[in-house]
């Protein structure tokens, strides 16, 4: 049914090339740094390398408490990081992507609530790898279909 | 704080002189041109314009029916002041007619448009935006200023 | 000529006394006896910034009083409108006297009057009308504003930008309902000054009627207070103050709840002990500070005198109150964290010498490119402090370095190469004091090392699929790791084990960092995206195999226990923003019982919608450990618009855990928590609503029963 490797060409393939002339803007907060970092391990992103686009993030983070007992207690927590990113030309400031990408992680609260905050802390570490993934992927996919003009 | 306008007692049957640089009589017509520096004086008022054409009848000694000024007219009185294209003053009806352009300066308050008729018998004086009466004017504007006393608070 | 006639030319103010007033017409008429100039022909006037429209202009230059009239509209320097039939203004057009007036106020609000007068600025108006409401229907024809207030006499002072009324009274729908002696609001163009806010009335089981009016205090444009007093039927009045202020480095809040009162408290055992009298306060506070480009402070504090006093006064229905102080240096390539934690909880199970206080909590990572094989090394240093006031104190510091190299090689494969080391040092005291066997550790000083060697390959592949593009992704990870001590540590922030999707592929399946999963394992999992306009669909499933026979020390039930472990995944459909469903798992991998599903839907728009999540947690946990129960739970909520205003709402939480999930809870599998359903009135300048609470608990002084909340919301009443 027509697959074909998305990063055709490997590593100086045409999608993985412009991957790494993204350079990733400034992202707010410690879940910013979080994601900021996993973003640029994944675009490869070099110094040497010229920067044609810039990659602009926010973030939405979010923990819900639900599984509620009768004493109105939450058992169950649910942290959702979301992120809007669009990809912006450089030099001529046109976007030219705009999406959102996002997950959530689930956690149980146990009676320690130092142990429910550090299993939050953990969950954040782990969503920013997750929204990074979804974000490369789908600049990937846009480059692989030519992107705006390469 | 008004005072009120020298027009109201003009007498239009004064003597009117007339100097100017060049007179041309065309006595067939009962007319006579006046061109260059053109200046005409009827009691305390005065008209000067560059070109002007005075028409008299000839009963008996000269008396003079009107007189038209082209080429930038304007027409002082002691109190007030007014500017327009063309003149034309109907010794007749006492009327002054200033059409295009029309400026009116009257102590402190100036008013412009496109036509002012001063009528010395009434005292009244008419600017709209000079297009001939009745047809809705087209855009034809009176603008102006004038002041108004502010209360010190 | 264009048609569009240019304004008049601004006047210049010639001298103090008198003041220029430029006009534009069709014709002007000046008539010499009586000294009166008459202009007409859509005559426009400026003075000073008030501009008029009239059909014509008489202006007496003796008595130095304009009358305009036919369509008059004077539009202030302010930018209030005023229409009227006759209009007649001196003082250099800022007086004005109208009849038939109506002002149509900068700031959305409407007043309509028999007569007027404005002097020197001030507009008063007598059997005057002022409304916010729209005064049409969208389609134009008029129609009833929705309230509004009539007076005899209405004043609007700019300065102070406010409207003041006497005689005033409200008519709501058009029946006149109260007086409002001596009231008065602001005009809504200063940007909201103080006032009154929407009084807030509701009867409730606990403590009867209660009705609170907020008053808000602008006291300066960075800085502003909220102060309510709740005054109740069944018990003392509550005084509620909120305070809130902006400085150069960043801006912080503080709030308030104090009262005095009756109250069964609940002590660490449990048990409700006889009823007490005593000052009942809830304190609340947070802040946030950003000191230069790098180091920010970060604040926020929570206490409450005793455990019931939240919901009593449903003030808010957390359990678990936080309070954190934290700075943080965040840089392109490093962040450190200092961190103090303290907590209050004040559910019925928790014991107050066991809450942990963390001080400090200390995180710093640095990172820096591998000049060897290309990859990034990532430092890390850690430390905590848990101390507890009757329970066990634990410190731990530990140094780590990560080395991860990601390559794409030929055939479009993502490699990962990842390194991991870390040396920790453990020390620990009066570990008998904790409950849970598992978590204590033993006494005294430990140290550990941990290493752990993985790969990971992916191969994203894309196709177009049924008119959509198609992405699918498996997933392979090996990961080593030598035998790691863990029992003899103390267990303080991996608690909350729980394998699910998000985790499968982590180094350590573990939170935190006091447990480290060893033994060497692979990972292998799928991801498929679906993608066609309008319509986007993720699904994704995993499996890990331990390769060692080694015993785990994940206790049976988390899914890692086994050397196949549970099958986890989660499933997304989006259709627009019409339709969003979740659903997540977690397989037994021999019997397929779903030991965890939770399934999340939301169907509709804005206006109307419904919402569904359901919770069902099967793990069967050693109930020796007392954490990771078992429950049930459904959550329904919706809202339907209907007749353009009204729209009714509804929520509800049921409890649906009973013996075969956690034989200790004694539920008895359908046990609603609370629901609450609710019908408001909303157009453009009034919002009505009445909401029907039903909570379905007693704890302590909170009892069982019904809450009704009235609301009713005059907008735009120029706050």
């Amino acid at each position: 049914c027509g697959l074909k490797p998305l990063y055709s060409g490997g590593s100086n393939g045409p999608v993985a090339q412009s991957l790494q002339s993204v350079s990733v803007a400034p992202i707010g907060g410690r879940g910013g740094w979080l994601v900021r970092t996993a973003l640029e391990d994944r675009l490869g992103t070099k110094d040497g390398v010229p920067h044609r686009y810039r990659l602009e993030v926010t973030l939405d983070d979010q923990i819900i408490g639900f599984g509620v007992r009768r004493d109105d207690a939450e058992t169950r927590e649910r942290r959702t990081l979301r992120a809007r990113y669009r990809l912006v030309e450089a030099d001529k400031g046109t976007v030219v992507l705009d999406a959102t990408a996002g997950s959530d992680a689930g956690i149980d609260v146990v009676s320690s609530e130092y142990a429910t905050v550090a299993a939050e802390q953990t969950a954040l570490e782990r969503l920013s790898n997750e929204v990074a993934d979804q974000i490369v992927a789908r600049l990937a996919q846009f480059a692989s279909r030519g992107g705006p003009e390469r | 704080a008004s005072q009120t306008s020298a027009l109201k007692g003009h007498n239009s049957n004064a003597p009117v002189d007339v100097a100017a640089d060049r007179i041309e009589v065309q006595d067939r017509a009962d007319r006579a041109v006046f061109s260059g520096n053109v200046v005409v004086r009827q009691a305390e008022l005065t008209l000067t314009a560059p070109r002007l054409t005075v028409a008299y009848s000839n009963s008996g000694g000269i008396e003079i029916d009107r007189i038209d000024g082209s080429g930038g007219v304007t027409v002082k009185s002691p109190s007030e002041t007014a500017s327009g294209q063309f003149a034309i003053y109907d010794i007749e009806s006492r009327l002054i007619t200033l059409i295009g352009n029309v400026h009116l300066i009257r102590g402190d308050s100036n008013v412009n448009g496109g036509r002012l008729v001063i009528n010395l018998r009434d005292g009244t004086a008419v600017m709209d935006g000079g297009a001939p009466a009745g047809v809705k004017s087209q855009g034809g504007r009176v603008t102006g200023t004038f002041t108004v006393p502010q209360r010190r608070d | 000529q264009n048609e569009e006639i240019a304004g008049p030319p601004a006047p210049a103010a010639l001298g103090d006394d008198t003041q220029e007033v430029a006009f534009t017409a069709d014709v002007l008429a000046y008539d010499e006896n009586s000294d009166v100039v008459t202009v007409t022909g859509d005559v426009r006037m400026n003075s000073q910034g008030n501009r008029l429209r009239a059909d014509k202009v008489v202006w007496t230059r003796s008595s130095d009083e304009v009358r305009a009239e036919g369509n008059v509209r004077l539009v202030t320097p302010e930018g209030d409108v005023a229409y009227g039939d006759s209009v007649i203004l001196n003082n250099a057009m800022r007086d004005a006297v109208a009849d038939n007036l109506l002002v149509v106020l900068e700031g959305g609000g409407r007043l309509a009057a028999d007569r007027g007068e404005r002097k020197d600025g001030y507009t008063s108006l007598y059997r005057a009308a002022y409304t916010p409401c729209a005064v049409t229907h969208p389609d134009g024809c008029p129609k009833d504003p929705t309230w509004q207030i009539t007076a005899v006499r209405v004043v609007h002072d700019p300065f102070k930008k406010r409207i003041r009324y006497e005689g005033a009274g409200l008519s709501l729908f058009g029946t006149r309902i109260i007086a409002l002696p001596g009231l008065s609001h602001p005009d809504g163009s200063g940007g909201g000054g103080s006032g009154l806010l929407v009084p807030d009335v509701r009867f409730s089981q606990s403590n009867g009627l209660e009705v609170s009016t907020p008053y808000y205090l602008k006291i300066a444009p960075d800085k502003d207070a909220t102060i309510a007093p709740h005054v109740y039927t069944d018990v003392l009045p509550m005084i509620e103050g909120h305070y809130r202020q902006l400085t150069s480095l960043g801006a912080f809040q503080l709030g308030g709840y104090l009262t005095y009162g009756s109250r069964i408290p609940i002590d660490d055992s449990g048990l409700a002990i006889d009823k007490d009298k005593g000052i009942r306060a809830y304190l609340e506070g947070n802040g946030r500070f950003q000191l230069d480009r790098d180091w920010s402070v970060t604040a926020s504090g929570r206490y409450v005198t005793d455990r019931t006093f939240l919901r009593r006064y449903d003030i808010s229905r957390d359990t678990r109150l936080r309070s954190v102080v934290e700075v943080e240096r965040i840089r392109d390539d490093s962040y450190i964290s200092i961190a103090g934690w303290a907590f209050q909880g004040i559910r019925t199970i928790d014991n107050a010498g066991q809450q942990p206080i963390a001080l400090p909590a200390i995180d710093a990572r640095f990172r820096l490119a591998d000049p060897i094989w290309g990859g990034k090394i990532e430092l890390q240093a850690n430390s905590l402090a848990i101390l507890r006031t009757d329970g066990q104190d634990t410190q731990r510091a530990f140094a780590a370095a990560k080395w991860e190299r990601r390559r794409i090689v030929a055939g479009g494969q993502e490699l990962i190469l990842t390194g991991y080391a870390r040396g920790d040092i453990y020390h620990t005291g009066d570990v008998d004091l904790t409950g849970t066997a598992l978590y204590r550790g033993e006494r005294g000083w430990h140290a550990r090392g941990i290493g752990a060697v993985a790969a990971e390959i992916r191969w994203p592949l894309v196709g177009s699929f049924m008119g959509g593009t198609q992405r699918l992704t498996p997933r392979l990870q090996i990961v080593a790791s030598p035998p790691t001590e863990n029992l003899d540590i103390p267990n303080e922030d991996a608690r909350a084990v729980d394998l699910e999707d998000s985790n499968l592929f982590a180094l350590n399946r573990f939170p935190g960092y006091d447990r480290w999963e060893d033994g060497a394992r692979v990972t292998y999992g799928v991801d498929w995206g679906f993608d066609l306009p309008g319509v986007s669909t993720r699904t994704t499933i995993g499996q890990s195999y331990r390769l060692s026979e080694m015993e785990s020390i994940l206790p049976p039930g988390t899914g890692l226990s086994d050397r196949f472990s549970d099958f986890v995944g989660r499933t997304t459909v989006k259709v627009g923003h019409k339709v969003s469903f979740v659903h997540r798992f977690r397989l037994d991998k021999d019997s397929f019982e779903l030991r965890r599903n939770e399934i999340d839907a939301v169907v509709g728009g804005h206006q109307t919608y419904a919402t569904i999540g359901y919770l069902r947690l099967n793990r069967d946990i050693d109930p020796g450990i007392e954490d990771l129960r078992d429950r049930e739970e459904i959550r329904l909520g919706g809202r339907i618009r209907f007749a353009r205003y009204w729209s009714l709402f509804g929520s509800t939480v049921i409890d649906l855990t009973d013996a075969r999930e956690d034989p200790t809870s004694g539920a008895d599998g359908y046990e609603p928590v609370r629901h609450r359903i609710g019908l408001s009135y909303d157009d453009d300048c009034i919002e009505i609503g009445v909401t029907w609470r039903r909570d379905y608990d007693t704890t302590g002084d909170f009892r069982r029963g019904n809450t009704f909340l009235f609301r009713v919301a005059l907008k735009n009443l120029g706050r």
